[in-house]
């Protein structure tokens, strides 16, 4: 197992590499470029455009751009925004978190609503109440997010005047506020995310009692809660936990659509603010982040089917 | 010496607003005619309406306002745009600025002001200005020369300081003593002293900027002589802003708080921030443009409603480096073809609420400076309906050679960067193909935002139509910025000498009768020759509650936060 871990972690890092360098050079083919974000409005001529690139080093080759930056990052140097000078390592300190608690919450929640969902449904094969059951996660599964998250907004504010907690604060500074602020937004980011997981476990679980070893244990006598908790589900849910280490990194990256409409300061509305800027050291440093999470969330997962199923070997 | 004309007049005491618009004082004034109390002259409906209506009553101190706004691209007032820099206002100072219902100018850094000559002015500082207590200007009292130092730092020959312009006419800086500054025109122009208060020429604290070696992130690097002191900021999240408690200002401000939310990144979420408002979470929000007919007949006894001027422009450039665009006959049967009643009250009603005729400014600045609606109804380019204007664009199409069986193709831009000009956009498209009978065969390619800056400053466009800030309301602005030879904004490359000449003459007008006639002329000239044509500007509606007093009122684009030392809550 030991060279196991020390294969993928070479392998891991291969990735990275390859993957941020292929941001970083595709960055540089985005239309458009920095110099109409400072310069706004304001005409200016091929001369003064040059000025600007070569003072903020974006005049050197990309891969002399690419070396520099890696060796930055090797002293913890993750470069300043172009936009307006802060830091890009504190920006991802203060927006990564956010996203990871709002992918924490909404993973806790679609987790806790879809599996028991999908086994419920399972159980109750073809019966009207499957039928609604798939019927409400074909509906969670088919309503985009931004749709959702816009009607949870204005809705409410139209009809009763009211809307959910829009002021962002830190979990260090009100954690009652804090879960406040996020229950909303979570739940609209774990609603399509619910909806998967059900369906999931509903299809696993089905497979599973389909299994020689459950019309055995049938057979012995044992049925209901006894039956699924002990025979169906520790099978039934090896594919479903591979999916949900894959969910936390869509939930992260996929939730910018959800950071922007509650305005949550995260890393997506980071990540989309800077592309919409082109503030190319604060994308190239989401992308790292982002990029390690990805590669070492399938790391851990790859090895959490040995917790999951002792047989496993590697 | 003592001058004859307006400059005369500007003894610091404020003129009268016909005046000032009209008048040497008036150039450059950031003036955004929000008039929330009605302004008189021409303007549109700027009489408050509502809940309020009540006389003032006396201040009351104390409170928290919360508002929406989010600092994305830091502190540095210099080298942003006038629109990007108007809450800064908040905390940092300039030395004069306008007022926004009186659009007067008034003393801010400086108490008064003397005009000795046309190219003389001499301000006289007001007692007791002190930098906030923040280090490295720790409370220390403002010196003439920290003043002179901003204004020649917005003059660096530097690319990124984008509104030397606004000091272009500015030949010497002096400080004659500890409290006067006179500055030394290069030759008489009506519009320096008003460019003095637009936004951007905001005061800085020499230490800081010396410190900060051209960063301003955060709000340690943000040390004003302001009525707020900018206490925390956190970009995507908001700022929190206190009371200066040595304000130059004796009484002032009345708030002891000021709470900055931000709505999305990148780009506002207006809906969410619209939803905020209704449901109280912030104080203020302006009406959005497909609510507002609906919000103004329903919640007029619950909020004080008026429509005021933006200062946004909405033209059309064609690129006349690339031929055809360089006929004449093209230009005007483009001009020609934009059906600006469509305009009004389809696209500008949908998206603001409210629109008017303008072949060049917003509507803040034409209501004050631009022909009325009648009068433009009896040019071709603005008649109803558009048979006429229709027959001869494609009379001056065939001429040019481009007929419904050998039409002209190429690309009308446009920007993706919001909805409201994107749809402008697709609007244009329809009226041109529409109007000319085929003879005009075009493709729409809208580009996001950041793509969008760097085709129109590079020229890479045939013909595109899209909104800009103006930065300031005074005509010339407009004029040249966008229409003189080598202005920042003149994408297309448009030259006309005989253009430069009258943009240069009205400069010097300071006899209000003759500048006001003076920027007709050029108005009526423009519509006859200029390759720019133009959709229409908007109005904003805006909403503030009765418990809201003073407030400036404000748009997307023009904020007033160096007048929030007047807001009370009426509590």
């Amino acid at each position: 197992m030991g060279a196991y871990i020390v294969n993928r972690l070479w392998t891991g890092l291969i990735t990275l590499f390859l993957v941020t360098f292929l941001v970083f050079g595709l960055l540089n083919l985005l239309p458009g470029d920095i110099v109409g974000t400072l310069m706004g409005d304001q005409g200016y001529t091929q001369a003064e455009a040059n000025k600007i690139r070569h003072e903020l080093g974006l005049d050197k080759p990309i891969a002399t751009r690419y070396v520099l930056w890696v060796g930055a990052l090797s002293h913890g140097d993750f470069g300043q925004s172009l936009v307006n000078g802060r830091p890009v390592s504190k920006i991802i300190r203060t927006s990564f978190p956010v996203s990871i608690e709002l992918a924490f919450i909404a993973l806790i929640i679609s987790s806790a609503v879809g599996i028991p969902f999908g086994v419920y449904s399972a159980i109750r094969q073809d019966a009207w109440d499957d039928y609604a059951a798939r019927l409400v996660s074909i509906v969670g599964y088919s309503t985009p997010a931004f749709w959702l998250g816009t009607v949870v907004i204005v809705f409410p504010a139209i009809w009763w005047g009211w809307v959910p907690p829009l002021f962002f604060v830190h979990i260090e500074d009100d954690p009652i506020g804090n879960l406040g602020f996020m229950i909303v937004p979570a739940l609209v980011l774990a609603a399509g995310a619910a909806a998967r997981n059900a369906r999931l476990t509903r299809s696993q679980v089905l497979e599973t009692l389909r299994e020689d070893y459950v019309r055995t244990a049938r057979a012995k006598g044992i049925t209901g809660v006894s039956l699924i908790s002990r025979h169906v589900l520790r099978n039934a849910l090896l594919p479903v936990i591979t999916q949900l280490g894959g969910s936390v990194i869509f939930l992260i990256s996929g939730a910018v659509v959800v950071e922007t409409i509650f305005s949550i300061p995260g890393i997506g509305t980071t990540l989309l603010s800077a592309i919409q800027h082109r503030d190319y050291p604060v994308i190239s440093g989401v992308d790292l982040v982002i990029a390690v999470l990805v590669i070492g969330s399938h790391i851990l997962i790859d090895l959490s089917y040995k917790i999951a199923d002792p047989r496993v070997t590697y | 010496m003592k001058d004859e004309g307006v400059w005369s007049r500007a003894s610091g005491r404020g003129l009268s607003r016909r005046r000032l618009l009209g008048s040497a004082a008036a150039g450059g004034a950031t003036i955004a005619g929000l008039a929330l109390a009605g302004c008189g002259g021409k303007t549109a409906g700027t009489a408050k309406s509502g809940a309020s209506g009540a006389a003032s009553k006396t201040p009351q101190r104390g409170g928290t306002l919360t508002l929406s706004e989010n600092f994305q691209r830091g502190f540095d007032p210099h080298i942003l745009q006038a629109t990007d820099t108007g809450m800064f206002g908040l905390f940092y100072s300039m030395l004069i600025r306008a007022n926004p219902t009186t659009y007067e100018i008034e003393p801010d850094l400086a108490a008064k002001w003397e005009v000795p000559s046309q190219t003389e002015l001499v301000f006289t500082l007001a007692p007791n200005i002190k930098w906030q207590d923040k280090a490295p200007a720790s409370g220390r009292p403002l010196k003439v020369d920290d003043i002179i130092s901003s204004y020649k730092r917005i003059q660096t020959n530097d690319p990124k300081f984008i509104n030397k312009a606004y000091l272009s006419s500015v030949d010497k800086m002096e400080a004659v003593n500890d409290t006067t500054l006179k500055l030394t025109l290069k030759s008489p122009d009506v519009t320096q002293l008003g460019n003095l208060a637009v936004f951007s020429m905001k005061i800085l604290n020499p230490e800081v900027v010396e410190k900060a070696a051209g960063k301003f992130p955060a709000a340690e690097s943000c040390v004003g002589t302001g009525a707020f002191v900018l206490q925390a900021t956190e970009q995507n999240v908001g700022s929190t802003l206190v009371r200066n408690p040595a304000y130059f200002k004796p009484g002032l401000p009345y708030l002891d708080q000021i709470n900055l939310k931000a709505f999305g990144a990148g780009t506002t979420d207006f809906e969410a921030e619209w939803a905020a408002f209704i449901a109280g979470q912030i104080d203020y929000r302006w009406v959005p443009g497909q609510d507002s007919q609906k919000f103004e007949a329903e919640k007029k006894g619950q909020y004080d409603l008026g429509w005021t001027g933006d200062q946004i422009y909405f033209i059309t450039q064609a690129q006349t480096q690339k031929k055809p665009w360089d006929d004449p006959r093209l230009q005007r049967a483009m001009r020609l073809l934009i059906d600006h009643k469509e305009f009004r009250d389809q696209w500008a009603t949908t998206w603001f609420g409210r629109g008017r005729y303008s072949a060049i400014f917003g509507t803040a600045t034409a209501d004050v400076w631009d022909l009325s609606e009648d009068e433009y109804g009896k040019y071709l380019e603005f008649k109803q309906p558009k048979d006429d204007a229709n027959k001869e664009a494609v009379q001056l199409l065939s001429a040019a050679g481009y007929t419904k069986d050998k039409p002209l193709k190429f690309t009308l831009a446009g920007t993706s960067g919001n909805g409201y000009q994107s749809e402008m956009t697709q609007l244009a498209q329809a009226q041109y193909k529409k109007g000319s009978q085929g003879a005009l065969d075009m493709d729409i390619k809208l580009f996001p935002t950041a793509e969008w800056a760097t085709t129109r400053a590079q020229g890479n466009f045939e013909y595109y139509i899209g909104g800009h800030s103006s930065g300031g309301l005074d005509p010339d602005t407009y004029f040249s910025s966008t229409y003189k030879t080598g202005g920042g904004r003149n994408y297309g490359h448009m030259s006309d000498p005989k253009l430069d000449a009258m943009i240069d003459k009205q400069r010097t007008l300071f006899d209000e009768n003759e500048r006001k006639k003076a920027v007709r002329d050029i108005i009526i000239y423009m519509m006859d020759t200029c390759p720019f044509g133009s959709a229409v500007p908007n109005y904003i509606l805006t909403a503030t509650p009765p418990k809201l007093r003073n407030f400036p009122g404000q748009g997307p684009t023009f904020k007033w936060g160096d007048h929030y030392e007047n807001i009370w809550l009426n509590r």
